[in-house]
């Protein structure tokens, strides 16, 4: 563990003395992993790895802000996450779907069902709901925001950032029992 | 926070989502990288070019005694241990002839005047000579001048002094070296009457595929790539002011002659025209006496125009509009002679003049430039933030000397100023640079201000009139926005 912290210190200094040769290994490293959470975030792959290339362009101009206390990959992945939220304020398309109102709090579903999908096909589901939606249950569900915070970074309220996540959620539930459902009667009619 | 048993498993498994991006992305974080390190450099590049062009126009313009300036510090050869008290202020003839010391100390080279006149005749054969000078000498009031007598070679240009002019022999008292049109009564003039996240990432279209996407694309994924928005294109329009001062150097950017090189018309006499009758020259056994010309002071300048500002990038624009200068500076001259004069110059160009100031330190003459000017320019945003933009600006910039009042020394009867239209170039061209910083982005009205400082290319004067005058200025720039009218 010591020795691979001290590989990525190396890394780090290597890749903020402009090693061109450190640089490809540290995106070598944590590029898959960012592109998946980019493309959590879009709308299409164009868009993520747009997002994807902008973000690293942003890591190693920034690497010398990174303080070695921290995961180097939790550092990027922060990153990552802002640069999709600047790129979807930047761009209309994503911009029109973005309207936050303020809702009265919707239930949060007690239901609990069992996820038997694939991460890709997950997150798929994910990029279909509405563009506020989906930010905010990334933003909640996955990067572990507080709402509060969510409502910082988006310039929203808190208990929108709620009502908005417990839509997302409901729905989320509501297409997965669809689709396992659909699942079972493909299998079904398969037999 | 993951609350239940499902909000756990989503969590996990999107974090653990992994997609391989396609080769293009590092290929363009990879050419990112190496403009902004180019970038970097160019910042630096200009930020150190204008630095240095600021300070080296500061330095010139608070120099007072070195002869980077235009100006007799740099003693000419032909001058050398020249020292020249404060002559008088009368207005008359006496004026012509400088004062000099009871004690004139010869050249050792020339302590025996025989030899001298002979080598006079020699060397500077387009002076005239005036022997029993001792009323002269009792014109001196006992001011101290020590006086060298120029026996330098003639060089360059003046080679053809001696077979387009015929020399009048020492000992001879005709007047050979200038014509007198007309000598009126001197007119003391008054001379001083004349004197982050926001990093903005292309959104180029790039080939990139849905390399790592296996499942049903999502419809969007179809859509045509999006076109980066086009720089708006429209003119920033804004007022342009400029504070400062100016005056002019030998060399610009250092290059070239320096301001003590040695300048062949100090080193020799002006010619005569041909068939001229001659004014009493200031000479004395020993030669004639100089009053070299005087140290070029900085004076006050300023600038205002129009300027428009065609944006090519978010950063970066093309800056040109139409602007008047003023430049001056400043010069002691001695008293005014209302004494029309025709003679050669250096060049053996014929030269007339209805009046002239004899050199000399009595008083402050004010030169004036007035220039019409068309710069263009390239102006881009070192910094990314929209709160103050800090703006660095280089180009270049055409103007036309609209009128000047400017004098010319010419070494006649020891030393005169004169003015000549003839004399300046019409046309300049000159290199600008400065930093601006913007306020009020975000309000009606913005403005800008910073140093500048700007050099000429080209001499205000001509060769053949004077030593080369590179025009300096260095001051405060402030733009004043016009606003932006509101759809």
């Amino acid at each position: 563990m010591a020795t691979e912290q001290m590989e990525q210190q190396k890394l780090v200094r290597d890749c903020l003395k402009g090693k061109p040769q450190a640089q490809r290994q540290l995106y070598e490293l944590y590029a898959d992993t960012m592109l998946g959470v980019c493309y959590r975030y879009t709308r299409s792959m164009r868009d993520a790895e747009d997002v994807l290339q902008e973000g690293f362009v942003k890591v190693f101009h920034h690497l010398n802000q990174y303080k070695q206390e921290g995961e180097l990959g939790a550092w990027i992945r922060r990153i990552m996450v802002n640069t999709a939220l600047n790129f979807l304020k930047r761009h209309r398309k994503y911009q029109e779907e973005m309207y936050f109102t303020e809702e009265y709090l919707h239930p949060v579903s007690q239901e609990d069902p069992a996820v038997r999908l694939q991460a890709k096909e997950l997150a798929d589901l994910v990029r279909q709901l509405p563009q506020g939606y989906q930010v905010i249950f990334n933003l909640h569900a996955v990067e572990g925001f507080s709402h509060v915070e969510i409502g910082e970074m988006l310039g929203i309220s808190d208990g929108t950032s709620r009502s908005q996540y417990a839509r997302a959620r409901n729905l989320l539930i509501t297409w997965l029992k669809k689709y396992s459902t659909d699942q079972k009667k493909s299998s079904y009619a398969g037999k | 926070m993951p609350e239940s048993e499902f909000d756990k498993q989503v969590q996990q498994d999107l974090e653990g989502l992994r997609l391989r991006p396609s080769a293009v992305v590092w290929e363009n974080v990879e050419k990112e990288l190496r403009r902004k390190k180019r970038r970097r450099y160019i910042v630096f590049f200009w930020l150190l070019t204008g630095l240095g062009l600021l300070g080296y126009t500061g330095y010139l313009l608070t120099q007072k005694d070195k002869p980077t300036l235009v100006g007799s510090s740099g003693t000419p050869a032909g001058h050398s241990g020249t020292t020249v008290q404060q002559p008088p202020a009368q207005s008359t003839q006496s004026d012509i002839i400088p004062s000099i010391p009871s004690t004139i100390k010869p050249n050792s080279s020339n302590s025996d005047p025989a030899d001298q006149t002979t080598q006079l005749n020699k060397t500077t054969p387009v002076i005239a000579t005036q022997s029993g000078t001792s009323a002269d000498h009792e014109k001196l009031n006992g001011r101290k001048i020590t006086v060298s007598v120029p026996v330098g070679k003639n060089k360059g240009k003046r080679k053809n002094d001696k077979t387009e002019f015929p020399v009048a022999k020492s000992g001879n008292q005709e007047r050979t070296d200038t014509q007198v049109i007309k000598e009126t009564e001197s007119k003391p003039t008054d001379v001083a009457e004349q004197t982050s996240p926001a990093n903005p990432v292309q959104d180029s279209v790039k080939a990139k595929t849905d390399s790592a996407v296996a499942v049903v694309p999502p419809p969007a994924e179809t859509k045509a790539p999006v076109a980066k928005k086009p720089s708006s294109s429209k003119i920033r329009w804004s007022l342009d002011l400029g504070i400062g001062g100016s005056g002019p150097i030998s060399s610009p950017f250092l290059i070239g002659e320096s301001g003590n090189t040695r300048f062949g018309y100090d080193q020799n006499a002006s010619t005569v025209a041909p068939g001229s009758p001659l004014v009493t020259p200031p000479v004395v056994n020993y030669g004639p006496i100089y009053l070299p010309r005087s140290d070029i002071k900085p004076g006050p300048a300023f600038r205002i125009g129009v300027l428009g500002e065609w944006a090519i990038s978010k950063r970066s624009s093309i800056v040109s509009g139409l602007q008047y200068q003023y430049q001056s500076n400043n010069i002691r001259t001695g008293s005014y002679r209302n004494t029309a004069l025709i003679f050669n110059n250096y060049a053996s160009q014929p030269v007339s003049v209805r009046s002239s100031y004899q050199a000399g330190l009595q008083k402050t003459f004010t030169n004036r430039f007035h220039y019409l000017q068309i710069p263009l320019g390239f102006q881009w945003q070192v910094n990314k933030g929209n709160k103050t933009p800090i703006l660095l600006n280089a180009g270049l910039s055409a103007g036309y000397l609209l009128t000047s009042n400017s004098l010319v020394y010419d070494s006649l009867q020891g030393g005169i100023y004169y003015h000549d239209k003839n004399a300046f170039n019409r046309f300049q061209l000159s290199f600008n640079t400065g930093v601006a910083f913007r306020f009020g982005n975000n309000k009606a009205f913005q403005w800008s201000i910073g140093p500048e400082a700007s050099m000429g290319l080209r001499s205000q004067v001509k060769e053949e009139y004077d030593k080369k005058q590179y025009p300096l200025y260095l001051g405060i720039r402030a733009g004043l926005y016009l606003p932006k009218k509101k759809r």
